[in-house]
């Protein structure tokens, strides 16, 4: 028979990189994704007694939580990116119900990532392995920020596209 | 509806943190009546954060198999980031290591460099490897400080490429890992594939998200208390109510001194949020430090080690207060473990290092809640 911590665990762990992607969505600031993740993850497990699955899937719940938390840090910390407002995120929770993230992304990600060519790899490594901004990698590969940032974000829904083809396929 | 360029030129700034406030209001109206819009938003935040998981490394933690097992096989550290100051106080280290090197091999810093047809490698700056002649074919390399990546395509590289470490010989057959190599030991990270790990005279696997760690020896690392040159508090560190102990060990050699500090909570529940700074005073001033703080969860009821291990490495000078911010995936405690609000404070660690004559201490050492 499963604890309650190990149900809860499960679930949890079932969402947590989708959840991530939800605050990234909105955060788009590594530590403070962070911040917002740690409190959703104690605000989940506090709540979790309480949890009615019969009511919303345990990520919409998850969601759910995270905007509030987000909303919160807003008044918290000012330097940081700028957030949406409560609408835009309503927009991007809709969005989110209409594509439920299926398994295995991260795999099918994995195998698009291995396609790209060596330049393109670099770029999303300095990106997001060394987490440098714009600038930083514009003078690292001796590019301007604006076509970097361009770069990046073709790559992203390239990305994105390939995950989509290998998932229908497999 | 937004154009397809229009997209392109909001998004893409958005998620990389360089629109404006005007900017992302924009986009903020233009999300709630464009859904296409939104539905971009959302493929590409997913990828964003898958990239950052992969290329950084897994943040979930798992259950650890057992005590004895975990010591041999942790939880690989998160990245590393070194700050500014560290580097700058590294520079004249470096380059007496620099002018000491004969074959810098791999590439520092930059691009990966292929010694090898089919290795790929980046180190450290100050990593000394160099390639050795592989008796029987292969390639080998000698690891003799530092950290350095090596990716290895099975389908072209000469097989088996092996690295040597001193105390641990890690050999391989196709696959992405890591070998560090430091006066208090060495450890080798794996990002995909498997490796056969040789260390004190055993044979391990070790599996892509899983790393080994051996003392200088080849022997498992354990952060024992109370011995010769290391420190224990066994109450009252992290938690007044608390079961928890910090623990550390040092060793000399090579003109530095390292010292690692294990946090153990034993309790299971850990109070940290991200990031947490721990702060260190080394008395008298002894030169360049390394410092390697390990935060560990453990349940005592089963012996099982359920947590994860985060580390930071830090290069300071001794004398003085200084701060190092532990880097790592915060959230991924959550996962194994829910949990609970309680101040983390710990003082009056001493440790005493009479081996080489010079003694130092340690002390005051302080967890607490970033800002």
């Amino acid at each position: 028979m499963d604890s309650i911590e190990d149900k809860f665990l499960r679930a949890y762990t079932a969402i947590q990189d989708d959840l991530r992607a939800y605050v990234h969505a909105i955060v788009r600031h590594a530590a403070a994704e962070d911040d917002v993740l740690q409190e959703v993850a104690l605000v989940l497990w506090r709540k979790w007694p309480s949890y009615d699955p019969s009511r919303a899937p345990f990520g919409a719940w998850a969601r759910g939580i995270a905007s509030t938390e987000i909303l919160r840090l807003r008044r918290r910390r000012a330097r940081q990116p700028a957030l949406l407002d409560e609408a835009a995120i309503a927009a991007i929770d809709a969005a989110w119900d209409r594509h439920p993230v299926q398994d295995p992304h991260l795999e099918a990600l994995e195998h698009c990532l291995e396609g790209l060519d060596p330049r393109q790899r670099r770029l999303l490594e300095l990106r997001y392995r060394e987490d440098l901004e714009l600038e930083a990698i514009a003078a690292r590969i001796d590019r301007g920020a604006e076509a970097v940032g361009k770069a990046l974000q073709r790559l992203r829904l390239a990305l994105a596209d390939c995950v989509r083809r290998r998932l229908v396929a497999s | 509806m937004t154009s397809s360029s229009d997209r392109e030129g909001l998004l893409g700034p958005y998620l990389d943190g360089t629109l404006d406030q005007a900017g992302v209001e924009r986009l903020g109206r233009r999300l709630a009546g464009d859904p296409v819009l939104a539905d971009e938003l959302v493929a590409s935040a997913r990828i964003a954060a898958g990239c950052r998981r992969l290329l950084r490394g897994p943040a979930a933690v798992r259950t650890m198999p057992g005590r004895a097992s975990a010591q041999r096989r942790r939880r690989r550290p998160a990245p590393r980031r070194w700050p500014l100051w560290a580097v700058a106080a590294c520079l004249p280290f470096l380059a007496v290591l620099a002018w000491l090197m004969p074959q810098p091999t791999p590439s520092e810093g930059g691009d990966p460099a292929q010694p090898t047809p089919g290795v790929r490698v980046s180190a450290e700056p100050g990593t000394e490897l160099r390639p050795v002649a592989a008796a029987g074919g292969g390639a080998r390399f000698d690891l003799l400080a530092g950290r350095a990546w090596f990716e290895v395509d099975a389908a072209r590289a000469p097989l088996p490429v092996s690295v040597d470490a001193g105390p641990l010989a890690v050999e391989v057959v196709g696959t992405r890992f890591l070998v560090e190599r430091r006066t208090w030991g060495a450890q080798v990270e794996v990002d995909h594939g498997e490796v056969r790990a040789r260390h004190g005279g055993g044979v391990d696997a070790v599996r892509a998200g899983e790393s080994l760690l051996v003392d200088a020896l080849g022997g498992d690392f354990t952060w024992s208390p109370g011995t010769a040159g290391s420190g224990k508090l066994s109450s009252g560190v992290l938690d007044p109510g608390g079961d928890a102990a910090i623990s550390a060990r040092h060793s000399d050699g090579h003109g530095s001194t390292s010292i690692a500090v294990a946090l153990h909570d034993q309790s299971g529940l850990f109070s940290l949020r991200a990031p947490p700074i721990v702060e260190l005073r080394i008395e008298p001033p002894i030169g360049m430090v390394e410092v390697q703080v390990v935060i560990v969860l453990a349940d005592p009821a089963d012996g099982t080690w359920r947590g994860n291990l985060v580390a930071k490495a830090a290069v300071i000078e001794g004398g003085g207060w200084q701060q190092v911010v532990v880097a790592g995936s915060w959230q991924a405690y959550s996962v194994e473990r829910p949990l609970q609000r309680r101040p983390a404070r710990c003082t009056d660690l001493v440790l005493e290092n009479r081996g080489n004559g010079a003694a130092f201490r340690l002390s005051g050492i302080s967890v607490h809640r970033a800002p």
